[in-house]
């Protein structure tokens, strides 16, 4: 858990530095989530606010490989006059953060003093749960949030007007952003009026509104009150996530993986009883084992067994047996109770 | 969701809805009018409608408004937004807009039109030319009689294509000039320009983009329009026949253009020289420009918007009032090696890279490399405790119709050779299956290679390649490979669209770019007219069957056809079934489920056993029921049918978006 208090001054500090800004003639904004999160709608109401606000605007997106479950990214700039497309590395005032590693992913975009406002929804990628014999997640769970990061539960803050909707709920992001960007309220407004489905309209308005109220009250109390910081980090679903992992979670350096591990699994096979059907090749889940030269079945990377025992199970000739060690880590077997293959 | 912010002018949307009878609102009327006159363009009044266009949409925009009467491509990304964006500001009667089967045939049926004249647009990606470089080569002899605009988007940083050839050298290699926008204005006006241009020089012309023109939004202020061009054809046998002793004369007038053109790039508006320090010029073009006008916005600078030919002559003069000449360009060194011809000294490619796309940082960089710009000790990154996220790869969609036949290749141990699509993704893991991937259509000629020459060790070889693909560039090998009589089976996957490229259709599907009906051409039929005596169709939901269908063809001499049926699920309509979950009582963890690969299968965390117990994401899962077909303990379930369920929406999902987009009822 973040040390709730450090990052209420952090962003007391934060507040106060872009409170001087009022007036402001450029800035560059970059946006991250994961496809179908709405990331591009949200630029184009950002785009259209800037606009309406006097100021010229391009913004880049990246389309392509970026389907359903990809990451995506947009650069958004604004000015009197604008020349590249894309924000150089440090320069961003501002990060909008659609999903939790989508938002990190984009900090060195973020210039000293920014603010990056990232969403606490979580998706956690089939690439981030490939150690199977672990059972490590690849994603970074205890990160505390650096410098300038504002965490939101979007989700909680949206209440029933996103129920069942995260996409929606998403635009409580830009609630938050409206008070830091300055422009007219209205400006804003007007912006999701024109760059959301009508029908989506009312719903993503009570969003902004509600961010926009969350992160006001924030500033005003400079984190202290009931919805501050260590609140939305820690909130509801997310946190209960959290928690159960740490329950065993054996942090490593990086802060990156959360390991379980059990030891390793053995399989025995009786190579006599071997007629080399080919079944448990078929459908051993990890694709480790091999008929070897004498067509008889082996395991040819026993580190990613996982002990499942579908093989024990499949086997028609009872050659494969799969034996786990204990939980308990005494280092014995636990004898037939732990061979599977032997579902009650 | 609308992708598009403001969309085109008051004339344009009015033009557009009077002749869409169907009553459909094309265009959005959401437009803003300007308060403060924006510094950027001269010919601007007070009250100007803004519009923010992408690269692509500024392209169809001024092809609109300079009368074209075709539009021709095939989808390819960054390009493919060109056409479906015309298709959608424009009515039938003023453009006739459609996919073709291959850049090629958009390039021939682009001459053709010509010919009969209209002004024609045809857009392709980069690598979508080289198919078209046949006729290309010899377009420019036949030339045009209503200006041909090739829009060709080129894709460094390999976003989303298999190469990142510099295609500035395609225009030298072919004689034909080519505009570089740097952006959505520039796009806008360098198309208008490059009709005219190519009318006026009888010659087809290249408007060059890259990704992040393509895709970038940025305001555009619209020229007036232009009605469609009229025209017919008139016999010219003499400039239309490309019989040798035609093209011999031809070749002398093409050279003579293009040192006529030579002298006409000393004069044109679209080169700037921009004069600011003496110290450092910079010669450079597209989006590189935008790049050095940020980073160093004191040097002087050299913009191409043509950059071929290129201006010898202004080049040279602008060399001689700087110290220090620089070239600023993406990819190969295209114009650094034109000013050493021009003998004219710069330096380029020491100093930035020739690889991927250039960004601010590493103009930034490059600058400091060269000692223009002091290495600042950055105060990038304000914590400096940027933490570093793991990757997050493109998947197949939950419910893609792709994966049985990957998962089932795997386990059959075939050499298998791809293609270009959505299920070049099979390359990747867990599916893991495919063993090549090279270009269109490849897969089916690479299998023959493998087929015939060397050694598989045994192993059967499978050729895969979507549907769209296969009428794109599959038809010649699969005709080759049966008069080879090779041993091999091809496997196509009709998911009944183009879905790499966002869902076009294809001369397979029964409708065109505006979503009329259209003559469907029979896949299977095409296949057993070229000789293949076993074409089997199965539906790649029905594990069981895609597997007999699988092993029956590759147990068949000589060529077989598979053909797995199954439309996309995301498009052109989202196709949902009932959804499945995961009995956590009875799953073991064995995870085979997530061997598919579906994003929709992960990890339920609030288990604690080991291994690991599966969780279906109610919000991701479509129905597809092919986890559930392969589960071994039969763990998996439609909602609604017994075991024990997972935790309701008010209680605490565990994985993945969780908070379920749908209502499970």
């Amino acid at each position: 858990m973040p040390e709730s208090k450090s990052s209420a001054t952090k962003l007391q500090k934060i507040v106060a530095e872009n409170d001087k800004t009022k007036e402001r003639s450029s800035g560059n904004v970059v946006l991250g989530g994961v496809g179908g999160q709405g990331v591009i709608t949200a630029s184009n109401t950002i785009s259209f606010a800037c606009i309406d606000a006097g100021f010229d605007v391009k913004k880049s997106e990246v389309h392509g490989m970026s389907q359903r479950g990809g990451s995506v990214v947009s650069h958004l700039r604004f000015g009197r006059e604008v020349h590249s497309v894309m924000v150089e590395l440090g320069k961003a005032e501002w990060i909008l953060g659609f999903e939790w590693e989508e938002g990190l992913r984009y900090l060195g975009y973020l210039k000293p003093g920014g603010v990056a406002f990232i969403s606490v929804e979580r998706r956690i990628p089939p690439s981030a749960q490939v150690d199977r014999r672990t059972g490590s997640v690849m994603y970074p769970y205890d990160v505390s949030p650096p410098e300038g990061v504002v965490p939101i539960d979007t989700y909680e803050i949206a209440g029933s007007a996103a129920e069942g909707r995260p996409a929606i709920a998403q635009t409580v992001l830009l609630g938050a952003l409206s008070v830091e960007m300055g422009f007219d309220e209205e400006v804003w407004r007007r912006a999701i009026a024109a760059t959301v489905p009508s029908k989506y309209v009312e719903d993503n308005l009570i969003c902004f509104d509600r961010g926009r109220a969350w992160y006001e009250e924030i500033k005003r109390t400079g984190g202290k009150s009931k919805g501050t910081i260590s609140a939305a980090y820690g909130n509801g679903r997310t946190a209960g996530t959290v928690a159960t992992l740490s329950g065993h979670a054996v942090g490593s350096t990086t802060g990156l993986r959360i390991s379980t591990d059990r030891g390793k699994p053995r399989v025995e096979i009786t190579r006599s009883w071997c007629k080399g059907c080919n079944i448990c090749v078929a459908v051993c889940p990890e694709r480790i084992l091999v008929l070897d030269r004498h067509e008889i079945a082996v395991l040819s990377d026993p580190d990613r067994c996982t002990g499942c025992g579908l093989c024990a199970r499949m086997c028609p000739d009872l050659a494969i047996e799969v034996w786990l060690d204990s939980f308990a880590g005494n280092g014995s077997l636990k004898g037939s109770a732990a061979k599977l293959g032997e579902k009650q | 969701m609308s992708e598009e912010i403001n969309q085109a002018v008051e004339s344009e949307a009015e033009r557009s809805s009077e002749k869409n009878g169907n009553g459909a609102s094309v265009v959005r009327l959401d437009t803003l009018e300007v308060k403060q006159a924006p510094p950027k363009s001269s010919q601007k009044v007070a009250k100007t409608r803004v519009d923010l266009l992408s690269g692509n949409e500024s392209i169809a925009l001024a092809a609109l408004h300079s009368g074209v009467g075709m539009a021709v491509g095939y989808p390819g990304t960054p390009s493919t937004e060109t056409l479906e964006y015309l298709a959608k500001i424009s009515s039938d009667a003023e453009v006739y807009v459609d996919w073709s089967t291959n850049e090629k045939v958009a390039l021939d049926v682009a001459v053709g039109g010509s010919l009969a004249g209209d002004r024609i647009l045809v857009t392709t990606k980069h690598v979508g030319l080289n198919v078209a470089m046949d006729s290309l080569m010899t377009s420019p002899f036949i030339g045009v009689n209503g200006g041909v605009v090739i829009l060709n988007a080129d894709d460094p940083g390999m976003h989303s294509s298999q190469n990142e050839q510099d295609n500035r050298y395609i225009a030298r290699f072919a004689g034909v000039p080519m505009f570089e926008p740097a952006d959505s204005q520039e796009a806008y006006e360098f198309t208008r320009a490059a009709f005219e241009l190519s009318e006026t020089w009888d010659t087809p012309v290249i408007v060059r983009t890259t990704t992040r023109v393509s895709h970038s939004r940025s305001r555009v202020i619209p020229m007036p329009a232009q009605a469609r061009r009229e025209g017919e054809f008139q016999r010219n046998p003499h400039k239309y026949v490309m019989l040798p002793g035609n093209a011999k004369a031809r070749h002398v007038a093409h050279l003579d253009r293009l040192s006529r053109l030579e002298t006409w790039a000393e004069g044109i508006p679209f080169n700037r020289e921009e004069i600011r320090s003496n110290k450092i010029g910079v010669v450079t073009s597209s989006i590189s420009y935008e790049y050095v006008r940020d980073i160093l916005p004191d040097a002087s600078v050299f913009k191409l918007g043509v950059t071929f030919p290129l201006p010898k002559e202004r080049l040279r003069s602008f060399a001689g009032k700087v110290e220090k000449l620089l070239v600023v360009e993406e990819l190969d060194p295209f114009l650094e090696e034109a000013l050493a011809v021009f003998g004219v000294s710069a330096e380029g490619k020491k100093f930035f890279p020739r690889f991927g796309e250039l960004s601010p940082s590493l103009v930034r960089e490059g600058f400091e490399k060269a000692g223009i710009l002091e290495a600042v000790k950055e105060e990038v990154s304000s914590s400096g405790t940027v933490p570093s996220v793991p990757p997050r790869f493109p998947l197949l969609c939950a419910g893609c119709s792709h994966a049985t036949p990957f998962f089932i290749l795997k386990e059959l141990d075939a050499v298998v050779t791809g293609d270009i699509g959505c299920y070049t993704l099979g390359a990747t893991e867990p599916l893991a299956s495919m063993d090549t991937c090279l270009s269109m259509g490849s897969s089916i000629g690479m299998a023959v290679g493998l087929a015939k020459a060397g050694s598989t060790a045994g192993r059967p070889v499978v050729a895969v390649l979507g549907d769209s693909t296969f009428l794109h560039a599959g038809i010649p090998p699969l005709i080759d490979a049966v008069h080879r009589e090779a041993n091999l089976t091809v496997v196509i996957l009709d998911n009944g669209t183009t879905a790499m490229t966002g869902g076009q259709p294809h001369p397979a599907t029964a409708q065109n770019i505006r979503g009329e009906k259209a003559p469907k051409v029979d896949i299977p039929a095409i296949c057993s007219a070229a000789g293949v005596s076993m074409v089997n169709i199965v539906d790649p939901y029905d594990v069981g069957a895609t597997r007999m269908a699988l092993l029956n063809a590759m147990n068949k001499d000589g060529v077989s056809v598979v053909i797995t049926a199954r439309s996309c699920v995301e498009s052109p309509v989202k196709s949902r079934g009932r959804i499945y979950y995961t009995d956590s009582k009875a799953c073991d963890g064995c995870q085979l489920c997530m061997n598919l690969g579906c994003p929709a299968i992960g990890w339920d965390l609030s288990i604690l056993e080991m291994p690991r117990r599966v969780r279906i994401d109610p919000g991701l899962c479509s129905g597809c029921t092919v986890c559930a077909q392969i589960c071994p303990q039969g763990a998996i379930l439609p909602v609604g049918v017994g075991g024990t369920e997972p935790l309701s929406e008010s209680g605490e999902p565990s994985i993945g978006s969780g908070k379920g987009g749908r209502d499970l009822a």
